[in-house]
């Protein structure tokens, strides 16, 4: 039965999550030739002296990315569900609802964590061809705060899309915003590293939250 | 289990608006139960708490024993639902969606989905969505009964279709029914295909129920009587245990009852109203169901 | 039931969303400016002077006169003396010794520690410039240090590879001064905008401070024997062609002190109670003086030293503080704490929590006073929601916002 909740929305999914993987891919080589293209120009050292005080940082386009990826693939798994009350149709099926919605959230879950695991091995690899391993530390410590700005973005968007009030989708939009808004604070090396563990536990509090508003589209709420 | 669905002191309201109030019914196990009513009169909201998509203001509803809030998933299993406009996933095709749903149901047959499907014109890569309503609602029904449920619930089959494929549904339906013990909970606005299919039939008007029997009870029992009024004609004739609907046009007078012609004249009489030519008028289901609901 | 264990999930993420944002909003409507003066010293009529720029009497002293801009540049001719110079109003004799305007340049110097500057993210790499290149001007080298818990290791930048034989002569020369690995701090200034290099102040793991600098290739590695106790918490170095320090030390028990030239001699300059946790310090010279400055959110003291560090005059004003004004007592009724994720005692980005006593309690009562009619009205069974109840009761307007945006899944009337 999951391989089948799985088939579905894989379905729903591919083109967003396929385009997603190949801009990240393309990114982390755009990473990649803008190290080469700066080296043309100044000495490696210079480059190090900018990125260890400075604060220059080679891998800055990643930032919005993140958060890009769990949008749109929040929009391109849910809004389907929710145009014509299709979800329905899954509530129905013999399957507890809890255990439905978590098997549908996983698969966008994992689509995410794929991209972020193949970014990242990718961003780890250009990295400690050039720099020290001090710098790449650096850019993970920098990086981690925008990839779970993109985890709160998913799993808040599939409980936003799914909630069948108006009124309280527009409630739920600034706690989601404002919480990732605090992962995006600053673009700045470091900046997280006494708090990035705090960060990470309360970005995990939001992948269930689709739940709460399954449970009130199925209950048919109405306030 | 003699009820498939047993609904007990229903009461339900859309904000401060009452869509009704203790209301009460059964379907019983094999039998076809059709809820009518205009629209805005509650059917939808009927099958939602039936399906567990909403939570009455109070009552309960049941499906083969379980809270319909709270189904298990075997008891899930058991039912088909078809949404309102034949809704599936638009974004699958034939193929796709027959192994989706194959996956979840442990009596599926795949058999009559495909008999059905090889009556449509579609490409095999298809999509539901490029196709057109009619055809959606053969793949709708396909499913339905390739999932061969015990409890079949249609939310209005009948949207969109034209009266060929409209037809076509009936003469599933009717078949899929006379297979042992399947139940069907069917609404439609489309009242004269219902006749030669539903067994019950439960009528909704805004905030009440209007009647609740089995349709050849309704049909043997409800009556259209006409007469043309002589003298007064400015009369109206308030619902009673006599008179059930009353209609006037000009002098052209119409009572609908569930008396007999003699008690219909006689109650006439009592009341002084002057009338000729009274002769009972046969009646279809769509004739009783307007006048019973009347016309507006 | 998991899913009313979720929503108290949500309603953890509201309250900490609502803390952060709300009082934000509130101080950027309410926020008054508090305007720290410039308070400087005279050499001419030895008083304190004050500069204010935004009020309408910008210029006076201690004592209230008040001055011209010319007549205030005047009574300071060491602090504008670009100023004299260009207009050529410097006057011949100061204090008894004529004017000699290079030794004026050569004796300003300004070193300024904000809380800060003590909580501030690094990458532990370190470029080591040429001491004696013999050029007149210094140069990036190509590759940086790090110190590792074994040795010194230098990378070179273009190969981003380690130069093992630099490495090695390096680490032999810490090793020769009883370097213990790893190190605690490395302090510097790498620039190659200064007047020559001093390398860097290494704290090592039992609290010894080396200077590490390059000489025509070599290691210069020196244990500045600072005396046993004095455990670094920060250090600034800057070079100063005077020469008379190399940098300065705040310890952990808050001292501060200079390092000499003469011999590494640790030199402690009196602070009168810093807490560099909230307080920013400005450590000022010139050719007659040194001043201490330190201004917190209470006040703004400035001492007067000699050039041997000893205090002869200060100067004290209380400033006005925001968080006792109205905005600031209205701020402690309606808010039971904030969340900033900024602090102005460091960089990192973090929950820091304010608290300002408990005057809160009595509109976080009157809150849950109204939740408890809300949940009534809306038909709630008021016993299954007293976890609701509490929630307002200890955060307030924030818990108010978070139950009202994630609704208990009670049947409603």
């Amino acid at each position: 039965m999951i391989k089948a909740v799985l088939f579905k929305e894989w379905l729903k999914m591919k083109w967003a999550f396929g385009g997603l993987l190949a801009l990240w891919m393309a990114v982390v080589f755009y990473v990649y030739i803008e190290i080469v293209h700066q080296l043309k120009f100044y000495d490696a050292s210079i480059i190090w002296y900018n990125i260890v005080t400075l604060g220059y940082s080679y891998y800055s386009i990643i930032f919005y990315l993140p958060l890009l990826s769990g949008l749109i693939l929040g929009i391109a798994q849910f809004v389907p569900e929710i145009t014509e009350k299709r979800l329905k149709l899954t509530l129905h099926l013999p399957i507890k609802e809890n255990k439905i919605l978590f098997s549908m959230i996983s698969v966008g879950g994992l689509m995410l964590f794929v991209m972020y695991l193949v970014s990242l091995f990718g961003l780890i690899f250009v990295s400690s061809i050039f720099f020290a391993s001090q710098i790449t530390v650096s850019m993970l410590i920098t990086i981690i705060p925008w990839y779970f700005a993109g985890v709160v973005v998913y799993f808040s968007s599939a409980m936003i899309i799914l909630e069948p009030i108006w009124l309280r989708k527009i409630l739920y939009l600034p706690v989601a915003v404002g919480f990732a808004n605090l992962l995006l604070e600053t673009g700045w090396f470091n900046l997280y590293e006494k708090s990035l563990v705090t960060f990470i536990v309360l970005s995990l509090f939001f992948i269930l939250s689709v739940l709460i508003t399954g449970f009130r589209f199925k209950r048919g709420a109405m306030k | 289990m003699e009820y498939a669905v047993q609904c007990v002191n229903l009461t339900h309201y859309y904000g401060k608006k009452l869509i009704y109030e203790n209301m009460n019914f059964n379907i019983r196990n094999g039998s076809i139960l059709g809820l009518l009513g205009k629209n805005g009169t509650g059917k939808t909201t009927t099958i939602n708490i039936l399906n567990g998509y909403l939570e009455p203001y109070s009552g309960k509803c049941y499906i083969f024993g379980e809270d319909s809030h709270n189904l298990s998933p075997e008891t899930k299993a058991r039912v088909g639902f078809l949404m309102e406009g034949h809704i599936q996933y638009s974004f699958m095709n034939i193929y796709q969606i027959e192994k989706y749903y194959s996956a979840f149901y442990p009596k599926w047959k795949k058999e009559p989905y495909y008999e059905l499907m090889s009556k449509l014109k579609v490409t095999p890569t298809q999509k539901l969505s490029k196709m057109s309503c009619g055809q959606r609602s053969q793949v709708a029904l396909g499913l339905i009964l390739a999932q061969d449920p015990d409890l079949m619930v249609l939310d209005d089959y009948s949207m969109g279709l034209d009266p060929g494929y409209r037809r076509l549904f009936i003469d599933y339906l009717q078949e899929y029914a006379k297979a042992e013990n399947k139940t069907i909970f069917v609404t439609s606005h489309i009242i004269q295909d219902m006749e030669n299919l539903i067994d019950d039939c439960l009528i909704l008007g805004y905030n009440s129920v209007l009647l609740s029997m089995p349709v050849k009870e309704f049909m043997n029992s409800y009556k259209q009587y006409r007469f043309k009024l002589s003298g007064n004609t400015e009369i109206d004739l308030a619902k009673d245990e006599v008179v059930n609907n009353f209609e006037l046009v000009k002098n052209n007078a119409t009572i609908y009852s569930f008396k007999n012609q003699e008690n219909v004249e006689s109650y006439l009489s009592k009341l002084g109203v002057g009338y000729e030519d009274l002769k009972e008028v046969p009646m279809t289901l769509e004739d009783a169901f307007i006048g019973i609901t009347g016309k507006y | 039931m998991i899913v009313k264990s979720i929503r108290y999930l949500m309603i953890i993420i509201a309250v900490l969303v609502a803390a952060i944002y709300i009082p934000d909003f509130y101080w950027k409507i309410f926020d008054v400016n508090v305007r720290v003066p410039m308070v400087l010293y005279s050499p001419v009529i030895n008083k304190f002077l004050t500069l204010r720029p935004l009020e309408t009497i910008k210029y006076t002293d201690q004592e209230g006169n008040k001055y011209t801009r010319e007549q205030f540049e005047q009574l300071e001719p060491i602090f504008y003396y670009r100023q004299l110079v260009g207009t050529n109003t410097m006057p011949d004799s100061l204090r008894g010794e004529p004017v000699d305007i290079s030794l004026i340049r050569v004796n300003n110097f300004r070193i300024k520690i904000t809380p800060q500057y003590l909580s501030i993210p690094d990458i532990k790499l370190y470029p080591l410039l040429e001491s004696k290149s013999g050029r007149v001007s210094l140069e990036m080298p190509d590759d940086v240090f790090r110190i590792t818990s074994k040795r010194i290791e230098f990378i070179d930048c273009s190969t981003n590879s380690i130069d093992e034989e630099k490495s090695g002569r390096f680490t032999e020369a810490l090793n020769k001064e009883g370097f213990d690995y790893p190190a605690k701090g490395i302090y510097g200034n790498p620039t190659t905008r200064k007047a020559f290099d001093e390398g860097y102040f290494i704290v090592d793991n039992s609290d010894q401070i080396f200077q590490l600098k390059m000489v025509k290739g070599e290691p210069f590695c020196k244990n500045i024997h600072a005396p046993s106790g004095l455990k670094v918490k920060y250090m600034n170095i800057s070079e100063q062609v005077l020469r008379e320090f190399y940098g300065v030390i705040i310890s952990d028990d808050n001292q501060f002190y200079i390092i000499t030239y003469d011999g590494y001699k640790i030199k402690n300059v009196p602070v009168n109670g810093y807490n560099p946790k909230n307080t920013t310090l400005v450590f000022r010279g010139d050719i007659y003086f040194r001043s201490i400055q330190l201004t917190n959110s209470d006040s703004l003291v400035v001492l007067m030293l000699n050039k041997e560090y000893k205090v002869f005059d200060r100067y004290v004003e209380p400033l006005p503080n925001v968080k006792k004004m109205d905005v600031g007592l209205v701020e402690s009724f309606i808010f039971p704490f904030t969340i900033s994720l900024q602090s102005p005692s460091s960089y990192f980005v973090n929950f820091y929590f304010s608290f300002y006593g408990f005057s809160f309690i009595i509109v976080n009562i009157l809150l849950t006073i109204l939740t408890v009619g809300i949940y009534r009205r809306r038909g709630y069974e008021v016993k299954n929601s007293l976890i609701d109840f509490a929630i307002v009761l200890v955060t307030g307007i924030y818990g108010l916002l978070a139950v009202t945006i994630f609704i208990p899944f009670d049947k409603t009337k």
